[in-house]
């Protein structure tokens, strides 16, 4: 709103001596007089720096009295007095400017924060925010706890007082008459449509989140979706791609077309290419080559690859990060390399061994590479002739594979004798589980 | 892609290039019918037990004096439905949650009183009207009204709701009876044109509470909320909200056109001979040019269909834009332990409009027909929060209310506010 004024600090003179707490619903909508006691109009909303973790408010936005329409601004600093039937400025009203329209880079806390969805990155859930509490010390006013309970409903209404003499002659041992329902501002992120973006990435992290992908997914869910846009650009890359993998297909479908593509494409790149196949299949034709011109090309041409495999194959399935070394080393030299190479594998309890031709000519696991002497050469101690699929072949032959052999990976070998891919055990039980499900509805 | 967030600035729709015209044809069908739906129920469940009896009503009492409304009121309803589909597909956000994010608590709170009373109302109906078809089939009410209350909180709580509408939908199939019924009974066609379009002078009590029920039936205030609410659930975007806006203009008319005939067909039967409809099977008797002696029947499945269809899904849907309103938890998945207010809600909603019915000698057809006539009251309050909302062009981009919406609106409120008004003073003023 307005940046130019000049701020000098300086505690409301008539401001209570002590630190207290108030509500936003005891400040809103009153009304508000200036210095020589001439009446301005009604308190209609606050603005709060948010850079800090309890932001503080600065200024105060007032609605002039009906027909005027015009919105003055007035820092907190001089408001004099809050506590009469008027709220009292330290200032005569010409010196109130008028407040810009379209700032949209500010958090007003009625506009953005009050009434809205918000998540408790806590308790890790949506509330509804009935209400906004601050510490307001000699020296400046703090927003610190946001009321999602019953009580916050009832002041909002003015019946809090009525309330509480209802539940102390029903029940006096109500749970509502001891339990506050506050949240700690700390634990907040508004998501407001309204406010900037790089606030958003400041303050939520996958470390202050500490969820589970599978639970930020939920969340985003749960969500209305112009919110689980902004919560899910708030998140870091990483949660970006793994929460992606785990929302339900409509929602994911829809959150993809409303962000930029590029962005679209960033996450992609940081999926397991095959997860990242699997999602761009869903989308529109064009919404797909769109994402994909966007990817690196290592990136993409691995997707593409996966793509062009038919669905319900071992193609489309698996995985193309996985690791094979030459038979020419020995059992040490496989283990730094291992130790090199194993950061970006998706399994690294099987290692596939290659020749020069780079056909596929035997499996080791991790447990020969440790047990066995580091001299010994690794085409000794593997297994010959692996148990392989191709990528044409059927899902249900790759489960009845594992299972078979009680395998956690299966290699994915094209007519050349190269290695295609991998299938890890989980990406089979994965598949297998949504096909019974699918087959459990269409009896429905 | 690179949709924008609503709220910012929302791009015009974007126009897909045209390929050949044929294949080009088929799919805009094709998309019509996956999104076919909201509007459709909307629409269908909008017939229900108190709809059906203040047609029938309007039609035996007071002839073709009151058909002139049905064109305005199918302009008004539409608009008022396309409106609220349209805020559904751009925000992304149910009725009520808007309500409560603009306009805070206290309005909140009392559009949601009003929905509750009113939808309480709208659910004693819909059991009046299973007890009334319960009767008819010859079963008594005391057995056939706690079957019903309990087979619709069973259904809803741990069914398939989808499949649950499409059943009912089906059922609706026989609405088709009352055009059939009308056109056999051969009422003068000139007469019957001539009253579609010419409005009597008629201003007596008894033809204003008539008419604010009958706008109050159509329109209900439920109405906005529930459609809203299912554009939302299915996913609807503000790209391919136009084929939406077909669903609910179908819808619509379709409802429109089975009032009509309900209307014809009673003037043509009961109206023409003084029937007065005391109970529900004075209604069925219009039904007798189609079904003769099965009129009772086909009229009693008919108005079963409606009501459970209609039961099945008020008490839920009340208890959902509630709960969220407030931010308490809500959905079927969640225990009562963890949703209390939405399952208190929910069933205490069909307990009540279940019990009601039960009082000895209660009478259903006033009732059925006295809840749309609150619906009616309350429509003006739940219309200026449409209006006013979907004229926000910071919610609503590109897609803002345009001026004729506007117009249609502001007068639908308007002149249901007189109404109601006019009404309230006749009230006061008898007793």
């Amino acid at each position: 709103m307005d940046m130019t004024t000049p701020s000098t600090e300086r505690p409301p003179s008539g401001a209570p001596a002590a630190s207290n707490f108030l509500f936003i619903s005891e400040l809103l909508d009153r009304p508000v007089e200036d210095a020589l006691g001439e009446s301005i109009g009604r308190l209609d909303d606050l603005t709060v720096v948010v850079t800090e973790p309890f932001p503080r408010v600065r200024d105060c936005i007032i609605r002039q009295q009906w027909p005027n329409d015009l919105r003055l601004v007035c820092r907190w600093n001089d408001i004099a007095d809050l506590r009469g039937a008027k709220i009292r400025l330290a200032v005569p009203v010409t010196q109130l400017i008028p407040a810009a329209p379209g700032a949209a880079d500010e958090v007003l806390l009625r506009r953005d924060v009050l009434d809205k969805q918000v998540v408790d990155t806590n308790g890790l859930k949506i509330v509804r925010v009935n209400d906004i509490q601050f510490l307001a010390t000699p020296s400046e006013t703090r927003a610190v706890h946001v009321d999602v309970g019953f009580r916050g409903l009832a002041r909002r209404l003015g019946a809090e007082s009525f309330v509480d003499g209802i539940f102390r002659r029903v029940r006096p041992r109500a749970h509502y008459l001891k339990s506050e329902n506050l949240i700690s501002w700390r634990y907040i992120e508004t998501l407001s449509p309204g406010t900037s973006h790089h606030r958003l990435q400041l303050s939520l992290s996958q470390a202050q989140l500490q969820a589970h992908p599978a639970d930020v997914a939920d969340l985003i869910a749960e969500l209305d979706p112009p919110r689980r846009l902004r919560l899910f650009r708030a998140l870091d890359l990483d949660t970006r791609a793994k929460s992606l993998a785990k929302l339900p297909v409509e929602i994911r479908a829809r959150l993809l077309e409303m962000i930029p593509a590029h962005e679209a494409a960033a996450v992609m790149g940081t999926m397991p290419p095959d997860e990242a196949a699997d999602i761009l299949a869903e989308l529109p034709a064009e919404a797909r080559v769109q994402i994909l011109a966007l990817m690196t090309h290592e990136e993409a041409s691995e997707v593409r690859d996966l793509l062009a495999y038919p669905a319900g194959t071992a193609g489309a399935l698996m995985n193309t990060e996985f690791i094979t070394l030459s038979d020419k080393l020995t059992v040490g030299e496989a283990l730094e390399q291992l130790r090199a190479l194993a950061p970006s594998a998706e399994t690294i309890y099987y290692i596939y061994v290659v020749n020069e031709a780079r056909s596929l000519v035997g499996v080791l696991s991790l447990r020969h590479l440790i047990i066995e002497a580091s001299t010994t050469p690794i085409s000794q101690v593997m297994l010959k002739r692996p148990v392989h699929v191709q990528p044409d072949d059927s899902v249900a032959e790759c489960a009845s594979l594992v299972a078979k052999y009680k395998l956690l990976a299966l290699p994915v070998v094209r007519p050349d004798h190269t290695m295609a891919g991998v299938i890890t055990v989980d990406d089979v039980f994965g598949e297998i589980i949504d096909q019974a499900w699918m087959k459990k509805f269409a009896r429905r | 892609m690179m949709s924008q967030p609503p709220g910012q600035e929302i791009p015009a729709l974007p126009r897909k290039r045209e390929r050949s015209g044929a294949l080009n044809t088929w799919r805009r069908i094709k998309i019509f019918l996956i999104i076919l739906g909201p509007g459709m129920i909307t629409a269908n469940v909008d017939n229900d037990a108190g709809g059906i009896t203040t047609y029938s009503l309007a039609g035996a009492h007071f002839g073709l004096d009151l058909l002139w409304t049905i064109i305005p009121m199918t302009v008004a309803l539409i608009v008022t439905q396309e409106v609220c589909a349209r805020m559904g597909a751009v925000t992304g956000k149910g009725l009520s949650d808007l309500v409560r994010e603009e306009y805070g608590v206290k309005a909140t709170f009392w559009v949601m009183l009003a929905l509750v009373l009113t939808n309480l109302g709208n659910t004693i109906a819909e059991f009046s009207g299973i007890a009334a078809a319960a009767e008819i089939f010859g079963v008594s009410r005391y057995l056939a009204v706690p079957l019903a209350a309990a087979a619709v909180w069973v259904l809803v709580v741990r069914g398939n709701n989808r499949i649950v509408e499409r059943i009912f939908l089906i059922g609706c199939l026989a609405y088709i009876a009352y055009p059939i019924s009308g056109v056999l009974a051969g009422p003068a066609w000139p007469e019957v044109l001539r009253a579609t379009v010419v409005p009597p002078a008629r201003f007596d009590y008894d033809y204003l509470q008539m008419l604010i029920g009958l706008v109050g039936t159509t329109i209900a205030p439920w109405m906005q909320f529930y459609q809203q609410s299912a554009v939302v659930e299915k996913g609807i975007t503000p790209e391919n909200y136009r084929y939406e806006r077909w669903d609910v203009i179908v819808g619509c008319t379709i409802t429109d056109i089975v009032a009509f005939f309900i209307i014809v067909a009673c003037a043509a039967t009961l109206y023409a001979h003084g029937v007065r409809i005391e109970d529900a099977s004075d209604a069925a008797r219009a039904l007798k040019p189609l079904a003769g002696v099965y009129a009772a029947n086909l009229f009693a499945f008919g108005l079963l269909n409606a009501s459970l269809f209609a039961a099945s899904v008020l008490p839920l849907s009340t208890a959902f834009y509630v709960c969220e309103a407030f931010g308490w938890e809500s959905g079927v998945s969640t225990t009562f332990r963890t949703a209390p207010q939405f399952y208190g809600l929910y069933t205490g909603l069909i307990v009540v409009g279940a019990g009601v019915v039960m009082i000895p000698r209660f009478p259903l057809v006033p009732v059925m027909f006295l809840s749309q006539v609150v619906n009616g009251m309350v429509l003006p309050l739940v219309l200026f929060f449409v209006v006013r909302l979907a004229n926000r062009r910071d919610l609503m981009g590109a897609f803002v209310n345009s001026r004729a919406g506007n117009i249609a609106l502001w007068s639908t409120v308007v002149i249901m506010t007189i109404l109601t008004a006019v009404e309230l003073a006749a009230l006061a003023g008898i007793w």
